[in-house]
């Protein structure tokens, strides 16, 4: 009972006029920038981090958490029409769903990929409901041990499932924890790191960084390259599915949604992983293997069901532990600490009206993308006709006015500079930034709990072990430690070669 | 990857023995109380071994495709185009404040067109001028940010 009067207060509050007008702008534009390649969901938050700033903190983490399922809706519509993936993690609808278009049927294709996406946005957030409040209860049992060993197992957990090398995700999220911890010491105020520079007694600042390492890095990778796009010219007609499409996307969607969800929550899954896990599955059991690549609408049901829920799953130890599972809610963290919001177990008791509110409007938003975004495909079409040459200049404007923003200072432009930079030979030497992000968020946090642990255990590392609830994170870090010596296979890895 | 990585971890190894030198003078302390360096220390030792480890792996591994080397990295990169993107920004940050926002912009995107994607002048203004005058729009007016106002006094 408690949670349903929880969950009517959420409405009470999504449902205020301003809400909804910033839960409609985050899916309209989540899914604006998830039909448009090269810039993700997480380089779109970075770069509208600035413009929530003067927001009320749950108008801003509405807004933001409807960019992040918004992308969902309309990475698929690129994937399908354009055969490229508007986002990571609708890389696999391109095998399907393209050949769909090719077929003339690109409108059940996006027609289903819309109801999958909604049936799994609804049912992760009934386990976000769920889930969420009795996590958040035992979350209150952690202490600095606890919290320690939970962010290693987290930061582990991200390299592991890294789909590069796991040494240089190692790599990146030390260096992201040394890079999170610049500034002044919290406890002997001795500036750190910050070689003279004052802009840096606070710390680097978190969206200057991610602006430059998503936005800039990203910009000069598509520069540099500059491949021609082809645009998909059929016309698009019969958006709804048929009743044969229901009746074979039905199962695919129920197993996508709950793969999804589940793995979602893990720290450092997030929603690229269960998706092409989604598609092996459905192949795997089908009757028809063979079918699958041909345009069978399973293939774009079932990944696109599970990605979305695997968002909802994402924000589970987000809100519940303060803990984010991806580079996108480790963003969203940052965001949270930047509102002046205290997450961790007790943001549910501390801001009943952020963790409701925010869960009521994922509800309200998935509605609104499923009534929107079938009427706006073509227009959406029409996005993707602007070429990439007018799109990077307006990118690079949002980043450096949109951190100018911040402190009315040209320093941090100079921070997203530099860091554009360092994001652009991160990825032509292969170094993933995700464990970077999530390492520059957790750092500060891990520092905290480190020093407090030694101090309760006068200077013993058996603290770590002998509480049971930190001793089973760090027999999860053993196991990740060993599993890819006794497997040979890691799964990040292995989407590497299904590509 | 090899010799990338090969050079990547070399980088690295560099860096995070600089990381520990710095940690070291800034005050390591105990176990009991550890000091104002201590998690970045440890960070570095981390960050060393791991590179340690990429390169002895680069090395004595099997050997993958040698086809990514420094040499093809520089040849399959437009670098005029990367670097042209990165030096208007650099100087667009630097004259953000005296030129100010609207004239500053104006002249980002005018380079940007014209220098990097080579588009006809008409092009170029028009598209110049839109896109600073939607900047404007948004960031002032709509979201009240202060943008300097410079010589033009806007």
């Amino acid at each position: 009972m408690d949670t349903l009067s929880n969950l009517y207060y959420g409405f009470q509050v999504a449902l205020q006029p301003i809400n909804l007008l910033y839960c409609f702008i985050g899916s309209l534009m989540g899914t604006f920038i998830g039909v448009l390649p090269g810039l993700g969901p997480v380089a779109t938050i970075a770069l509208l981090l600035p413009a929530t700033f003067a927001l009320s903190p749950v108008s801003a983490m509405i807004m933001l958490s409807g960019i992040c399922y918004g992308a969902m809706y309309g990475g698929s519509t690129t994937s399908i029409m354009l055969n490229i993936p508007g986002e990571a993690a609708s890389v696999i609808t391109c095998l399907d769903g393209y050949v769909m278009a090719r077929k003339g049927r690109a409108g059940p294709a996006l027609g289903i990929s819309a109801f999958g996406s909604f049936i799994a946005g609804t049912f992760s957030l009934i386990g976000l409901v769920l889930l969420a409040p009795p996590l958040a209860r035992f979350g209150l049992r952690f202490g600095p041990p606890e919290y320690f060993s939970m962010i290693i197992m987290g930061l582990t957990v991200v390299t592991y499932l890294a789909r590069t090398s796991m040494i240089k995700a190692l790599m990146m999220a030390a260096l992201g924890v040394i890079v999170g911890m610049i500034g002044m010491d919290p406890n002997a105020a001795k500036p750190r790191f910050t070689f003279g520079f004052m802009e840096f007694y606070d710390g680097v600042g978190l969206a200057p960084m991610i602006m430059g390492l998503f936005g800039i890095a990203e910009v000069l990778e598509n520069v540099g390259l500059m491949v021609k796009r082809e645009v998909f010219s059929g016309k698009i007609s019969g958006l709804y599915p048929n009743k044969e499409d229901w009746k074979k996307s039905a199962f695919p969607i129920t197993r996508g949604t709950l793969l999804g969800f589940f793995m979602g929550i893990l720290p450092g899954i997030g929603n690229i992983i269960p998706t092409f896990l989604s598609y092996a599955i459905e192949k795997k059991i089908s009757k028809h293997p063979e079918r699958f690549g041909t345009g069978v609408i399973e293939g774009v049901a079932a990944p696109e069901a599970c990605n979305n829920a695997a968002v909802g799953g994402t924000f589970i130890p987000l809100l519940s532990l303060g803990i984010p599972a991806n580079a996108m809610t480790a963003i969203l963290l940052g965001a949270l600490m930047i509102y002046g919001v205290q997450p961790g177990p007790l943001l549910i008791r501390n801001s009943p009206d952020l963790f409701w509110g925010v869960i009521a409007s994922m509800y309200i938003g998935n509605m609104m993308l499923l009534i929107l975004n079938l009427p706006l495909i073509p227009m959406w079409v029409q996005v993707l006709k602007i070429p990439y040459s007018y799109l990077f200049s307006f990118i690079l404007l949002f980043v450096c006015i949109g951190t100018y923003s911040l402190n009315n200072s040209v320093a941090d432009i100079f921070i997203a500079i530099a860091f554009g930079i360092i994001g652009y030979f991160f990825k032509l030497f292969g170094y993933e930034a995700a464990p970077f992000v999530l390492g520059f968020v957790l750092g500060p946090l891990l520092e905290t709990a480190l020093k407090r642990s030694l101090i309760l255990s006068d200077g013993s590392f058996m603290i770590f072990l002998n509480r049971p609830i930190s001793a089973f994170f760090l027999i999860v870090i053993g196991v990740i430690a060993i599993l890819p010596i006794l497997i040979r296979k890691r799964l990040g890895a292995g989407l590497e070669r299904e590509e | 990857m090899g010799k990338l990585d090969q050079w990547s971890a070399l980088f690295w190894l560099g860096i995070s023995v600089a990381i520990c030198i710095h940690s070291v003078n800034l005050g390591l302390g105990g176990f009991r109380e550890p000091g104002v360096g201590f998690l970045f220390f440890w960070c570095g030792v981390a960050l060393g071994s791991l590179s340690i480890t990429l390169l002895i792996k680069t090395y004595f591994g099997k050997k993958k495709d040698e086809s990514q080397n420094l040499g093809n990295l520089i040849g399959n990169i437009h670098w005029f185009k990367v670097g042209a993107v990165l030096m208007a920004l650099v100087i667009y940050a630097v004259t953000f404040e005296w030129l100010g926002a609207i004239l500053s912009t104006a002249i980002f995107v005018a380079f940007l067109l014209r220098a990097i994607e080579v588009k006809k002048w008409y092009i170029v203004v028009s598209v110049a001028l839109a896109s600073t005058l939607s900047i404007y729009i948004l960031f002032k007016i709509l979201l009240h940010v202060r943008l300097p106002a410079g010589l033009l006094g806007l």
